[in-house]
């Protein structure tokens, strides 16, 4: 069967690419893996469950101790190690090999991507962070107002107006945590302050629904993010997809690994292994759209040539964490009813964008998983988490990143990508941080940050930038990459340099007008 | 030479006050399998520590500070995740009403504490250098 398009992968971008296509004959390729039947039996308050039951280890920590990953091998975030959530990243060692020194990667084969285990943080690209690329904001701007319907993003406007431009009716923001709650109002309290430190702080943007949104239910404050997989009120791409499917507007077809493509005169023959049988086979369509995530993206582009001398540029948002103390709160009890992640947005403004990071309270993971950093013995430092967490925060601070001619990604004779990751973004915040939220009543110290090894963020991009003149293994703004006529790059391989922001609401935006693009060139 | 559970009970009485529940010992020797195949540790012989039955919370506390990954924190740390996900521990864990007093006399015995802890830990491995 000869398809109009195919997409390759099922994660935020592939998804929308597929969303915006419905109509034409597509066919989504896609490894496709879910969670556990398992997963849908963790249902209710994480502390209720926690008192109710004798133990909650395979929820907790794991048949294969898959919580206690951290212990002995280099950082996994907690959700990514969470038993339940390990789908996410399963099979990825052994379909897409990487291989690299000091750069540590993180890729997923499951059907919505990594948005499986997204912060649902909402983040429109403002033409300021567009700077540089062949797109302005306005390109983008149908595109998250239609997300943000599909979607629902709660959130409300305030003191980061600016950088959240409106694009249609917000659900009200959720409830904030006792932690939240008192920063954002020693905040109001202190604004010009605050703000002469360049210093903003309002209400995050969420994928989540504080009110019932297409057959979705809102949020139920059940502390489960950091454990339990599709979470109703948290939007996951693959309940588009699973739409897309059931309504017949796509053929999915899971369990298939995209391994190169030919580019013919009339369209595009892409060869896939069935997982399954372990077989080959060729599917063909006018048109093929490649959305399986960067760095697969990328390996799927170098294959196809057979090209094991080029260097691609490559982007990724290094991250701190900064830890801080609310003394008034020491002792607190805990807040059973809490939404885990996050809850406020931090900006420092500074040119050319702003940075952005993201205040998370401390209601959500497992204690076992920072308690080893309190500086007394262990027996004392369980009792100082259990103290001590509901006045702790942490800021998770998102650098930008631009393209450096030591860091890239190539793919060597044995298929794997081969990563070499020499420099980062050495620009420092965390101190303006602690002096700013000093005046707020918050206490850090320089020396409890955290910097995780580079590439901790998984926002990886800018393998194929777009360009407004795109050389070799560059796309066009159309997305289409140069030096071919069917071939479309629709993830974060395209973007031009990476922003402070979180790059997800915008892939699916860019996504969309992408596949715009692919329905023109088929004619309409 | 001590098994795995008589290891992983002799240090979980540095770690809670009551002794624990088998399973959670259980768990202590099951996940050696998932969580030393090439991992990155720094060997301290813990076997040598049990046999002489050495402060291990203070022993802990020293090599933490060298280095968070060796095998000793590593193993402590494991009952403390297994044990977090026990419902008889929950209180341990998690504060279930506001005591801010408590919560600063505890505290503040966890530094007297983890001082005198510390200075007992550096005189153990300087005893002890085969460790």
């Amino acid at each position: 069967m000869t398809y109009e398009v195919i997409i390759v992968g099922a994660g935020a971008s592939g998804t929308f690419a597929a969303m915006q296509l419905r109509g034409k004959k597509v066919l989504v390729v896609d490894v496709g893996n879910t969670p556990s039947a398992g997963a849908a039996a963790l249902q209710g308050n994480l502390y209720d469950l926690r008192r109710a039951r004798e133990e909650m280890h395979d929820e907790l920590i794991g048949e294969a101790y898959e919580s206690l990953h951290n212990i002995s091998h280099e950082y996994l975030s907690p959700k990514l190690k969470a038993p339940l959530l390990r789908y996410v990243v399963d099979e990825t060692a052994a379909l897409s090999p990487i291989v690299s020194d000091g750069f540590y990667t993180v890729t997923s084969h499951a059907r919505g991507g990594m948005a499986n285990a997204w912060g649902a943080g909402v983040f429109p690209f403002t033409d300021r962070e567009l700077k540089g690329f062949p797109i302005t904001a306005s390109d983008l701007a149908p595109y998250y107002r239609a997300l943000t319907e599909h979607i629902g993003i709660s959130g409300t406007t305030d003191d980061l107006a600016a950088d959240f431009p409106d694009n249609g009716a917000l659900q009200p923001p959720l409830a904030l945590s006792r932690i939240g709650t008192d920063l954002l109002s020693r905040y109001e309290q202190r604004r010009s302050a605050v703000q002469r430190r360049g210093i903003r702080i309002g209400r995050s943007r969420l994928a989540v629904l504080t009110r019932e949104h297409h057959g979705r239910a809102a949020c139920e404050y059940d502390n489960l993010e950091f454990f339990k997989p599709h979470i109703p009120a948290v939007y996951n791409p693959a309940y588009t997809l699973d739409e897309l499917v059931r309504d017949g507007q796509i053929d999915y077809r899971p369990r298939s690994l995209a391994l190169s493509y030919e580019e013919r005169e009339d369209g595009v023959a892409l060869r896939v292994r069935d997982l399954t049988t372990q077989t080959e086979h060729t599917v063909t369509a006018k048109k093929i759209v490649i959305a399986a995530g960067t760095l697969n993206s990328s390996r799927l582009v170098l294959r196809s040539r057979n090209d094991l001398s080029a260097r691609l540029p490559l982007l990724d948002n290094k991250i701190s964490y900064v830890p801080f103390l609310q003394p008034w709160l020491i002792g607190g009890a805990l807040e059973e009813k809490s939404f885990a992640t996050a809850q406020l947005s931090v900006v420092y403004e500074r040119d050319p964008a702003p940075l952005f990071s993201t205040f998370y309270g401390l209601t959500g993971p497992l204690r076992s998983d920072y308690l080893l950093k309190f500086p007394l013995t262990l027996r004392d430092n369980i009792a100082a988490a259990k103290y001590l967490s509901p006045a702790m925060a942490i800021v998770q601070v998102f650098y930008p990143d631009v393209p450096h001619p030591e860091n890239h990604v190539s793919l060597n004779a044995g298929g794997a990508l081969q990563i070499a990751y020499g420099r980062q973004e050495a620009e420092l915040i965390e101190r303006e941080l602690i002096r700013a939220f000093l005046r707020l009543g918050y206490f850090s110290h320089p020396s409890l940050c955290q910097f995780p090894t580079a590439g901790n963020s998984f926002h990886y991009a800018g393998t194929l930038p777009m360009q407004r003149e795109p050389g070799p293994y560059q796309t066009h703004a159309s997305g289409r990459l140069s030096d071919t006529r069917h071939v479309y790059i629709a993830d974060g391989a395209a973007l031009t340099w990476l922003p402070s922001k979180n790059l997800t609401f915008t892939l699916m935006a860019n996504a969309m007008r992408v596949a715009d693009h692919v329905r023109k060139d088929l004619g309409g | 030479m001590s098994t795995l559970a008589e290891e992983g009970r002799y240090l979980a009485r540095f770690l809670f006050a009551a002794p624990l529940a088998e399973a959670v010992i259980d768990h202590y020797v099951a996940a050696h399998v998932h969580l030393f195949t090439g991992a990155i540790t720094r060997p301290v012989d813990v076997a040598k520590i049990v046999e002489r039955r050495l402060d291990a919370e203070a022993v802990e506390l020293v090599l933490r500070r060298r280095d968070p990954m060796n095998a000793l924190s590593q193993k402590m740390q494991i009952l403390v995740y297994v044990a977090e996900a026990r419902r008889e521990l929950y209180p341990l864990f998690v504060s279930e009403h506001a005591r801010p007093f408590t919560a600063f006399v505890r505290l503040a015995w966890g530094v007297v504490r983890a001082a005198y802890k510390l200075v007992k830990g550096r005189y153990l491995l300087s005893a002890h250098r085969d460790l």
